[in-house]
């Protein structure tokens, strides 16, 4: 599949809201194969 | 509704929010980025919250009280030392008790209303610095 460049809601709560409320960090990719997310949260004891 | 000389005096304004709902925090940019603020910063802990207000410039400081559990006060403490002014946001039904040195700042109920925020806002930038 391909990205498109319409961003909507999910994307924004995924690229932006995931950091801001658990300092972790995400990676989005559209691949051929299909849409692959990666999430690091870091865990609340761990911080 | 608000006056055009209050949409004039909030044009051009550097905000800074800190807020722990990111739905809330960005709700809000977009509601003052829509009347001509500047967004300069926004934060949901306390120590992300006190290293935007000591590194970055900003004129004014909307503060959630409860952020995931953490008091902030020591964040208005800090805008406070720069004379910049501080509104409170507090949730609905939440037991929120605000240390007696900072509880003649103005407070809001959340949800905020849009009317309410900007006359505080401009109310706020009319009174003493840190008073």
């Amino acid at each position: 599949m391909t990205a498109t460049q319409r961003r909507g809601l999910g994307t924004k709560l995924i690229q932006e809201g995931l950091a801001y409320e658990s300092g972790g960090t995400d990676e989005l990719a559209f691949r051929p194969s299909g849409v692959c997310c990666e999430i690091d949260v870091p865990l609340p004891e761990a911080r | 509704m608000i006056s055009d000389e209050t949409t004039e005096r909030l044009a051009h304004l550097r905000l800074i929010v800190v807020e722990d709902s990111f739905p809330v925090a960005d709700g809000l940019k977009y509601l003052l980025q829509a009347v001509g603020c500047h967004v300069v910063g926004m934060a949901g802990s306390v120590r992300t919250a006190l290293d935007l207000v000591t590194t970055v410039p900003f004129d004014l400081a909307l503060l959630d009280i409860d952020l995931h559990g953490e008091h902030v006060a020591p964040v208005a403490e800090a805008v406070r030392r720069r004379g910049k002014p501080v509104i409170f946001l507090s949730g609905y039904g939440d037991e929120e008790v605000l240390p007696p040195d900072l509880r003649a700042l103005p407070r809001l109920e959340k949800p905020v209303d849009p009317d309410e925020l900007l006359i505080v806002i401009e109310r706020a930038l009319g009174a003493t610095p840190g008073g």
